[in-house]
């Protein structure tokens, strides 16, 4: 009973005239920080966190929260319009979405991912209300070697279904992985404090920067291709007048994979909750999965192409995650994401100290935050809705218009990292080893997830061995997910051989016949 | 089989077998618990690349080993022309770089988008003055007048 008197609490919090304005406030500058690639979301969280000292923690939840809960979805329409990541976390977005938007299908792609941020919000925020008194043994019970495993599980996704459907799908899947991993570990060692690959260049000290790294590897491939082509970005195909159309359809679209959409977000929220992990992983993981449910190789092979359940995938998880990142950051302090770090820090400067109290006297204060993150959404998508049209207009105004200024986006959004020379330097390198992979056919996602977790994954493989020794590998729960990885790697070739197997009968009983 | 053939594929997994080499050799250099990840992750890529370099030289590649689940270049340009445009693109990021190098990014911007809607999109003087002026003035609000972003000067401004 405590329990449903805090929900409606919480509730009424939010509901008040205050934190609906603060809340709206905070909509609008996450609309905006989202939507622009040169303002990442940790950054605009931070410059914020200096006007929630004379606020009530329930407006300042309100407002912080709800800026951080739409830029993923707002994020997600520069994904699908550009081809240039609003937000780092949104770039699964761009593996499906940006070929829709160059066939026209803008609209459908927009429409496909805000209705699956809507219900992936509205998911998160639920099962963030259910699993908040049992999720606490759950996380205690996930080890250092558990938690190596799971970063294991989430590159094999990425490496099997990336590579493509050839033989050689895993060995260049997990090839680009490595590479990526590689290059997480540039800088110092956080276990001894060497510096390693730094070649002497202060620079590198902490390592190569994310975003001027997204950056690189995703947008200049991209406007490359966009100047060679010469077109607009939805090319020479006329879209005016059947946007709306467009948008209702990919609304339709998402209600229609209805599962695969609570699949996605049961994903994102699942990974949401393991500290460190972030938006990202759980993007590409839902999109690993979204297309890992393809019936047969030849519809998996549309992946990539245009396919708008590689959208609805990872819009499903990018807003799911948040009502899972809540749980580490609150309940036990460590922030999930940086931009629920950013967020703890707003917490501490208005008195509410993460730990046990914030499931017990304050947890009308944390069912506040469910709510936020579900209203916020219900706030945002049908405001994004209402400018679709306009925004998906964008993709017909002529390559050489539009050019100059996306370059400049994309040198504003590396720069503001840590306005250095050198994260331009980064960018351009990037950009270049990304053209090549593209041109060569070594795919980008997996080098991208090596990236980002590689740092991680070599904390915990230091952290197991120090505390099991060659132990850890006999964990019962290291087993059970090593099984999990093993058998995602090879779902799409056994799926494929036994496809052509069902075939092969049935061609031979046709013969028969 | 095929007859052994180079390409810029081979190039390049012979450059990722020669930079897993080269952090295989730093590794050993480090102390173990700095250098075995590196290492251990520098041997299984250069494994994966020695088969990929196998592949590429020694195999006929089928549609599948090709198709990946990933962005994909246009294929409808002919190829001396996109190799042409894709040279010229990349000059002038680089010449953008160089930009924010010598005068800072603020004075970077504005130059760079003159330039390149004039001279590379060939738009005439007013439409390529009034975009530059419009940018330039949505990126001075936001980032310098609102969120208050000191960006560094360049080199040349730096000297004065």
């Amino acid at each position: 009973m405590d329990i449903f008197n805090s929900l409606i609490d919480g509730l009424v919090l939010i509901l008040q005239w205050k934190s609906i304005i603060y809340l709206s406030l905070g909509i609008v500058i996450g609309f905006c920080t989202g939507i622009l690639p040169g303002l990442g979301g940790g950054t605009a969280l931070a410059l914020m966190l200096p006007f929630v000292f004379r606020m009530a923690p329930h407006e300042g939840i309100a407002f912080l929260l709800g800026m951080h809960a739409v830029l993923a979805t707002t994020g997600e329409l520069t994904s699908i319009l550009f081809g240039i990541p609003g937000e780092p976390i949104t770039i699964a977005m761009i593996m499906d979405g940006f070929p829709m938007a160059k066939k026209g299908e803008a609209g459908r792609a927009m429409g496909a991912a805000l209705m699956s941020s809507l219900i992936g919000s509205f998911f998160g925020a639920f099962i963030l209300i259910i699993c908040i008194p049992i999720v606490r043994p759950l996380v205690l019970a996930l080890g250092t070697p558990e938690l190596l495993m799971v970063m294991v599980i989430g590159l094999t996704c990425i490496a099997s279904l990336s590579g493509g459907k050839g033989k050689r799908n895993l060995v260049v899947g997990f090839l680009a992985g490595g590479i990526g991993f590689l290059f997480s570990l540039v800088g110092e060692d956080p276990q001894t404090g060497i510096l390693r690959f730094t070649f002497g260049s202060l620079y590198l000290y902490n390592g190569i920067p994310l975003v001027p790294v997204v950056l690189g590897f995703f947008a200049i491939p991209e406007l490359i291709d966009l100047r060679v082509r010469g077109t607009s970005i939805a090319g020479n195909i006329p879209i005016e007048g059947d946007l709306s159309k467009g948008v209702v359809q990919g609304l339709k679209d998402a209600l229609r994979n209805f599962w695969l959409v609570i699949r996605c977000s049961t994903i994102g929220y699942g990974i949401g909750i393991l500290p460190g992990l972030g938006g990202a992983v759980a993007q590409w993981v839902a999109y690993a999965h979204a297309a890992q449910s393809a019936k047969s190789a030849e519809e998996r092979a549309g992946f990539g192409k245009g396919d708008v359940r590689g959208v609805i995938g990872p819009g499903s998880a990018s807003n799911s995650k948040e009502g899972g990142g809540i749980i580490p950051t609150i309940a036990f302090g460590i922030p999930a994401t940086p931009g629920m770090a950013v967020l703890m820090g707003g917490l501490l400067l208005m008195g509410l100290v993460p730990g046990p109290e914030m499931l017990t006297e304050n947890l009308h204060l944390t069912f506040s935050m469910a709510w936020t993150i579900a209203l916020s959404n219900f706030i945002c998508v049908p405001a994004c809705l209402l400018i679709l049209n306009h925004l998906a207009k964008i993709t017909t105004v002529r390559g050489s218009r539009i050019l100059p200024i996306l370059m400049v986006f994309v040198f504003i959004g590396a720069y503001s990292t840590n306005f250095k020379t050198g994260d331009l330097i980064v960018l351009m390198l990037s950009g270049l080893t990304g053209y090549f992979m593209v041109r060569f056919g070594l795919p980008r996602p997996p080098l991208f997830m090596g990236f980002i977790i590689g740092n991680l994954a070599e904390m915990y493989f230091g952290r197991s061995n120090a505390i099991y020794g060659s132990s850890w590998i006999y964990r019962p729960g290291v087993i059970v997910f090593a099984l999990i990885a093993v058998g995602v790697a090879l779902y799409p070739v056994l799926t494929d051989r036994m496809r052509k197997n069902t075939m092969g009968d049935r061609g031979g009983l046709h013969e028969r016949n | 089989m095929k007859e052994i053939s180079f390409s810029g594929k081979t190039i390049m997994y012979a450059a990722i077998m020669a930079v897993t080499v080269y952090s295989v050799i730093l590794g050993m250099r480090w102390p173990i618990r700095a250098g075995l990840f590196p290492i251990i992750v520098s041997s299984v890529v250069l494994i994966l690349a020695s088969i990929e370099l196998g592949f590429s030289l020694f195999k006929k590649e089928s549609a599948d080993d090709t198709d990946r689940i990933d962005f994909k270049l246009s294929t409808d340009v002919d190829k001396a022309t996109a190799n042409r445009k894709t040279v010229s693109t990349l000059l002038w990021l680089g010449g953008f770089l160089f930009g924010v190098i010598l005068f800072g990014l603020p004075a970077a911007i504005p130059l760079f988008l003159f330039f390149y809607l004039k001279f590379e999109s060939k738009e005439g003087w007013i439409f390529s003055f009034m975009m530059t002026f419009v940018f330039w003035g949505f990126f001075y609000f936001l980032f310098i007048w609102l969120l208050k972003i000191q960006f560094p000067e360049g080199a040349l401004l730096g000297l004065t």
